[in-house]
């Protein structure tokens, strides 16, 4: 008998374990899959844009190269705007309807109003970069376009209007073939300046194009001149001075595509990373007095893991480890660099040690961006893949043109892990991105994607992740500093976790977004405290915030909005 | 008919000098080191010919799997192909049919880990590899593919541990030099990722202690100075490091200014290098393999079809030495043609003298009884390639001999 209630105290046990195990599994499973999830609704946004690149088959370089796309609030209604760049007509391509670029106004809910033609930015030429910041200090946003010939500056009217102002501000930067662009207070004055990254020295008589496996193919900027970038001081009266000289930015010749600005040594200042397409990458630290100092190989981000050279495309800074510093992730032509910040004016590339590149190897990598997709107080990255190469199926057994995007979840412990193939229908789309921008579209709390795609539709994903997790939004109001606060440092502390993040105009691939920085706080209701760090020194603290709110922090007033 | 151990030595080089990048990497390398640029014509024949050689590849390289699947130098021969060709999800299909038949072959085991290493399959590579040392424990190369796959999957704690051990080898000192330096700058990398920063300089230093010219040595030794705070001498191997990509990048600048209006060609620039030889190996090694089996017509017949590829591949191009020195190879070692053979392979040197082209002319003389000429060629290889054990040995023989 004894025995005999031993096993069945044993069996019941037994079993209890087995229910116990599948049941954590099913659990495992469930947070597994609902931890991040993207769901596709371009179709339902009433988005109609599709993107051209110019082509008539002769393969000129540009049109691999276009384009990036803007999120940000044109109109000051509280939702985020969508602009997208466009190709043209290049040498020998016709199209029935001028390509243009398109502006949509977000009506809310998601939908989406075509106000290009009434806003009056449908600029037609060829369009590469893009960059938003208010450079007249006057209360709205502005628009940058880095083209394959002449720029443009669009001057926000304030009434849903813009002017076109290139030709008052002197920021043509000539007729080249520009990439990224960003709005950066260089010298913390509380105007902003602009910096203008260019690709290569092309004209059509220098066409190259390549073959491979008998396919036309698009060739590699290795065989143009490569040139330097530009840097325009605000003159504070709506017209800029071109100061690449003087700043030491036009002493080195470079492929500049994506680009971004931050302090990433925390002294008050901001510096500027190029990602170089084929070379080594730029990173110009700012010594002050608007004079720069390129020292991306001491610093350890102007090559990759090996120390080789390599095809970056776009990059972008955050804190992935919440350790204060400011970090780099680079996509490229080969794999994606996640460059981790030492604290001491080094880099370590950490992506092989973190799994940051996991499912990125062989395919070309676009825009990128580091946000936390699943609100639990660290930065997850989103990577924007495509081919080069829009013949690569036909010769390769591995590689495609069209590919699915990728998506890094931060474990919280300085690690990724690839939740593509869990994160959704959204996740499946396989198309040839360019740029990706981030953003709250629906002010629900949680980051949403916009794509740009190559030839095709853009796509909207629309953030579908199930979880507790609380929020913050904090949009920055400058009065000594820059309308936007750009530049500016916000470190948002909750009981266990103080996250960082900075404003950032043009980020990413040639493109621009996040404006309005958003934290996710876990499982916190309310933020300890919010420490704002103008770019003039000055620092704000706000304490004891509510959570899952967009608030707005006036540069010395200790309330929000 | 005869065998060489120039043919079999050659594919081993090929399998074994693993090759970690794609094809587009070898284009790219191609573009820094080739500064002349072909003319849209020109760069159509070669297009043509290495289309014709690929076609002429698949269909001898397919029957011989059909006939002989388990032959692991034809399997071989196949996957090389396949690689060239940009298709390594082919290669990896055929290496798979052909593990089934060879599971302890350890050169298909390093191949598929090759591939696999190269498509991002890191764990699958090493998998591979690790089967490839346990059947060939003595080849301690493998052990710096392992530990580069661990390297690059964060098990950096393994890497450093899987060379520390092949390091400690008896049988290390006796690997060649690259492979020995090799092996400390991968484990100057995996102390570098464990943050064991002394460490890491002494093995990146004695990495370029071995060979002053490795590659990106001078940048990660930089790169760990600095960590170790000594600024000044981290800067002066960043600026080695840099001198020696500025030299690249002055060519460049030339091959932009070269390039008005070109086409370049960026694969039958590659796979013309390599299609000839493989070519050449497939047709003997078919050719061996059908006279073991007294199929003497179809062993006479695909030798034949193999001489007759090469001369129309060089009607076609006329300007690939490859092409020259593969159709001579395959006269000498037929023994027929021989005065033809020699034509060839002085027709190869003119055009490109590498060492590869200087040996086989070097064979070719020494067949037609000019040991002077034979002995001259074989020393020019040797100045191109003073490591190469067979050219060494080679050279020695002929010495030796009286006429």
């Amino acid at each position: 008998m004894a025995c005999a209630t031993v096993f069945q105290k044993n069996s019941i046990l037994r079993w209890g374990i087995i229910v116990l195990f599948f049941a954590l599994n099913v659990i495992g499973v469930q947070c597994a899959t609902a931890s991040i999830t993207f769901t596709d609704i371009t179709e339902k946004t009433g988005i109609t844009f599709k993107h051209v690149d110019g082509s008539s088959g002769e393969f000129y370089i540009m049109e691999t190269i276009s384009a990036g796309l803007a999120l940000f609030d044109y109109d000051n209604d509280g939702d985020i705007d969508i602009y997208f760049l466009n190709g043209s007509a290049l040498k020998g391509a016709e199209y029935k309807t001028t390509p243009r670029n398109a502006l949509y106004r977000n009506d809310g809910n998601l939908k989406f109003t075509d106000v290009t033609e009434q806003s009056g930015t449908g600029d037609t030429g060829f369009g590469s970069g893009v960059t938003i910041g208010d450079y007249d200090n006057d209360g709205d946003l502005d628009i940058y376009l880095n083209n394959y010939g002449p720029n443009v500056l669009y001057q926000n009217n304030g009434d849903g209007t813009f002017t076109d102002v290139t030709k008052k501000a002197g920021v043509a930067d000539g007729a080249r073939l520009g990439a990224g662009a960003c709005f950066l207070d260089t010298d913390n004055d509380g105007d902003l300046d602009l910096y203008v990254s260019r690709y290569v020295e092309f004209s059509y008589d220098k066409n190259v194009i390549f073959t491979i496996e008998d396919y036309p193919a698009y060739p590699s900027p290795v065989v143009y001149v490569p040139e330097p970038d530009a840097l325009y001081l605000n003159n504070g009266d709506g017209t800029f001075t071109d100061i690449s000289k003087e700043s030491g930015i036009a002493k080195h010749r470079g492929t500049g595509m994506g680009m971004v600005c931050g302090d990433y040594d925390n002294d008050g200042d901001v510096d500027i990373f190029i990602a170089n397409d084929g070379i080594e990458n730029f990173l110009f630290q700012n010594n002050g007095n608007n004079k720069f100092e390129e020292i991306g190989l001491i610093a350890g981000v102007a090559y990759d893991f090996a120390g080789k050279q390599y095809g970056s495309m776009g990059v972008d800074c955050g804190d992935y480890n919440n350790d204060g510093l400011l970090d780099l992730y680079v996509t490229s032509d080969r794999w994606t660099s996640l460059y981790k910040n030492l604290g001491n004016g080094l880099f370590e590339d950490v992506t092989f040690s973190t799994s940051a590149g996991d499912g990125m190897h062989n395919y070309a990598s676009w825009g990128t961006g580091f946000a936390d997709f699943d609100n639990d107080g660290d930065r997850d990255i989103f990577v924007a893949i495509g081919h080069i190469q829009p013949n690569v199926d036909k010769y390769s057994d591995h590689l495609t043109y069209f590919a699915r995007n990728e998506i890094l979840m931060n474990t919280g412990d300085g690690k990724f892990v690839n939740i593509t193939d869990k994160a959704g229908d959204g996740m499946k789309v396989k198309l040839s991105t360019r740029g990706a921008a981030l953003g709250d579209m629906d002010n629900d709390g949680d980051i949403d994607i916009v794509v740009l795609n190559s030839r095709r539709e853009p796509t909207i994903l629309r953030n579908d992740s199930v979880n507790d997790n609380h929020w913050i939004e904090i949009h920055l109001k400058g009065v000594k500093s820059n309308r936007n606060g750009i530049g500016a440092h916000v470190k948002v502390v909750t009981k266990d976790l103080s996250q960082l993040d900075e404003v950032h105009s043009g980020r990413g691939y040639q493109g621009h977004y996040g404006l309005r920085l958003h934290f996710g706080v876990g499982k916190h209701k309310k933020i300890d405290r919010i420490e704002v760090k103008w770019p003039g020194g000055t620092v704000d603290v706000l304490k004891n915030v509510k959570a899952d709110q967009v608030i707005t922090i006036t540069e010395g007033k200790k309330t929000t909005q | 008919m005869d065998t060489h151990p120039y043919h079999s030595q050659r594919q081993s080089a090929n399998t074994r000098n693993r090759n970690v990048s794609a094809i587009l990497i070898g284009v790219a390398i191609w573009l820094f080191s080739n500064p002349a640029i072909s003319a849209a014509g020109e760069s159509t024949a070669r297009q043509q010919a290495a289309g014709f050689l690929k076609d002429q590849i698949s269909a001898v390289s397919k029957q011989l799997l059909k006939d002989f699947p388990e032959d692991a130098e034809t399997i071989k021969s196949a996957t090389i192909f396949h690689r060239q060709c940009n298709t390594p999800g082919k290669a990896m299909k055929v290496l798979e049919k052909g593990l089934k038949y060879n599971p302890r072959n350890a050169e298909l085991c390093d191949l598929m880990g090759q591939i696999a290493f190269e498509m991002g399959e890191y764990d699958k590579a090493i998998t591979y590899w690790e089967k490839a040392l346990k059947v060939s424990p003595s080849w301690l190369n493998l052990n710096n593919n392992i530990a580069d796959a661990m390297l690059s999957s964060g098990k950096n704690s393994e890497a450093v541990k899987q060379l520390e051990e092949s390091i400690a080898n008896k049988n290390f000192k006796a690997l060649p030099a690259p492979y020995r330096s090799r092996s400390y700058f991968l484990l100057g990398q995996g102390y570098m990722q464990l943050g064991k920063y002394e460490e890491a300089k002494n093995h990146y230093e004695k990495a370029l202690k071995i060979n002053p010219k490795y590659r990106r040595g001078n940048y990660w030794l930089g790169k760990v100075y600095l960590r170790l705070k000594q600024p000044v001498k981290a800067k002066q191997h960043m600026q080695i490091h840099r001198k020696q990509l500025t030299a690249k990048a002055d060519r460049r600048s030339d091959l932009a200014e070269k390039n008005k209006l070109a086409v370049i060609d960026m694969s039958s620039n590659v796979e013309l290098k390599a299609f000839p030889e493989i070519m050449a190996g497939l047709c003997l090694r078919g050719s061996e393999l059908y006279g073991a089996h007294n199929k003497t017509k179809k062993s006479e017949k695909l030798l034949a079809q193999g001489k007759e590829a090469l001369r129309k591949a060089i009607t076609i191009y006329s300007k690939q030495s490859d092409i020259y020195r593969e159709l001579g190879f395959l006269y000498l070692v037929t023994n027929s043609n021989l005065s033809d053979a020699r034509e060839l392979a002085e027709k190869a040197v003119a055009l490109e003298g590498s060492a590869k082209n200087y040996f086989v002319l070097s064979l070719i003389c020494d067949r037609n009884f000019d040991r002077t000429n034979a002995i001259i060629a074989i020393r020019k290889a040797l100045e191109l390639e003073p490591g190469n054990g067979m050219y060494r040995q080679k050279y020695n023989e002929m010495k030796k001999r009286k006429r």
